[in-house]
């Protein structure tokens, strides 16, 4: 559905918020773009959105450039984490405005969806809460039906109980619809149970991208212990690259990149007295991903 | 009848897969039962729709479920799944009693440990009500005698509406 390849995307002559990024995001899919603040994925769910236009690169939807493209910013609809509406507009009002312009809106949805997040219809969106905000916004562009729905931190600013709503909301048109969806956030965990994708962005580059199965992330956590302790050079001349080598006491710890049969056959090598493969959080591999990238957690001076 | 939880370690279409056949081998779901469809399960329970897809697509692939085409999909044999579920107690078993054997407890210490548990069992099932009988019954399992029942189907086609 949506492809782009080396997408660049500079602003003014420092700044290049995105570099070479190349990635897939398919037909009925939640993919989930994580990344530490700045790392560019409000940028590039701005490009997908067509409201910037690449500086190079390509980026297309059903492998039709999207920057320009009137008739596909009927489909693709970015909810903001800064959502905005007409200056004193009531939601009711907004649901006008939004229903012009969006052919496939729907009223029908559009009641459903008031009843699900109770917001006050004629009351100035302006006065509201930036919970209640974000939640009208997104009331607006559900009814709007895009077939490819971008929510930049959308969930972030739900309670609970709303999150579950949207979760729910967002599978049934997935599944009735053949919507697809891309969720940028910072809630790993939550991410984590609901997206088939995960990529992560660090400085305006693509770092990692996978299919979701716990079982195999591609990054593996593994608890070792060896009578001759290897050291990082020692792993890097078995052609491991390694995330992660902490010594605890016996036992070392290693996070380590690649194919799971691959890094036990190399590390079984070395004769290792333990072996055991842990499973990793989305939490986990971010963190230690990033930290190849020196963005780590610091160990604070008490 | 299925409950997904959010912050267990244990992936969603995990956690589907195995009730589906804790379900089935306790009778709870029954042969030829028809299985909820991925769109509301998928809704439901707020879960991505390619999970359930995928859940359904193991329970297919291990002969525990089988879909009609345009009619949706079924529970097949219960011994299908009760075997299964054998099979996932012994490798669960194993898990625990070659831990144990790492570090350093014999076979004989490993089987009175083992007793103890399924008297303990046995005791706490019992108190809460549980018939003694429901342990005896289950004895033939696993055994070479049960055939499965095979399952024809000429497509393997998703759960549909």
């Amino acid at each position: 559905m949506i492809r782009s390849e080396n997408l660049t995307k500079t602003f003014g002559r420092e700044a290049t918020a995105l570099k070479n990024l190349t990635c897939e995001i398919g037909e009925e899919s939640i993919y989930g773009l994580i990344g530490s603040n700045g790392a560019g994925k409000s940028t590039f769910l701005r490009l997908i959105a067509g409201i910037y236009k690449p500086d190079s690169g390509h980026l297309y939807y059903d492998e039709k450039e999207i920057y320009g493209n009137e008739k596909l910013r009927q489909k693709i609809i970015l909810v903001p984490d800064q959502p905005c509406f007409l200056p004193g507009e009531s939601l009711s009002g907004m649901a006008d405005f939004f229903s012009r312009i969006y052919e496939h809106f729907s009223q029908e949805f559009f009641q459903e969806l008031c009843q699900i997040f109770p917001i006050d219809l004629h009351k100035r969106l302006d006065k509201m809460s930036k919970g209640m905000q974000r939640q009208a916004y997104l009331i607006l562009a559900l009814s709007s039906k895009p077939r490819l729905l971008l929510l930049d931190e959308a969930f972030d600013g739900l309670d609970p109980v709303m999150r579950e709503n949207l979760r729910r909301l967002i599978a049934r048109e997935v599944v009735t619809d053949g919507m697809s969806c891309v969720i940028a956030s910072h809630n790993l965990r939550e991410l984590e149970g609901f997206c088939d994708h995960i990529a992560l962005l660090h400085e305006g580059k693509l770092v990692y991208e996978h299919e979701l199965e716990s079982m195999d992330l591609g990054v593996f956590k593994l608890q070792t212990a060896f009578k001759q302790l290897p050291s990082r050079e020692d792993l890097a001349t078995l052609g491991l690259e390694l995330l992660h080598y902490e010594r605890r006491g016996s036992i070392l710890e290693l996070v380590i990149r690649g194919d799971k049969e691959e890094i036990q056959k190399k590390l079984a090598a070395d004769k290792p007295l333990i072996l055991d493969m842990l499973p990793l959080t989305l939490e986990e591999l971010f963190i230690y991903v990033l930290e190849g990238k020196d963005y780590v957690v610091k160990s604070l001076i008490s | 009848m299925f409950h997904i939880d959010q912050h267990s370690r244990v992936p969603i279409y995990e956690q589907l897969f195995r009730q589906v056949l804790s379900l089935a081998a306790s009778g709870l779901l029954e042969e030829n039962q028809q299985m909820p469809s991925v769109r509301q399960l998928a809704s439901d329970l707020g879960i991505n729709p390619n999970t359930v897809q995928k859940a359904y697509r193991e329970l297919e692939r291990e002969g525990l479920i089988y879909s009609v085409p345009g009619r949706g999909s079924f529970l097949t044999s219960t011994d299908i799944h009760e075997r299964h579920f054998a099979q996932e107690l012994q490798e669960k078993l194993q898990e625990a009693i070659e831990l144990a054997l790492k570090s350093g407890f014999s076979e004989d210490d490993i089987r009175k440990i083992f007793e103890r548990a399924l008297d303990k069992a046995a005791e706490e099932l019992a108190a809460q009500g549980f018939p003694a009988s429901l342990t005896d019954e289950r004895g033939t399992h696993g055994s070479a005698e049960t055939e499965a029942k095979s399952t024809n189907t000429d497509s393997a086609v998703l759960p549909e509406e």
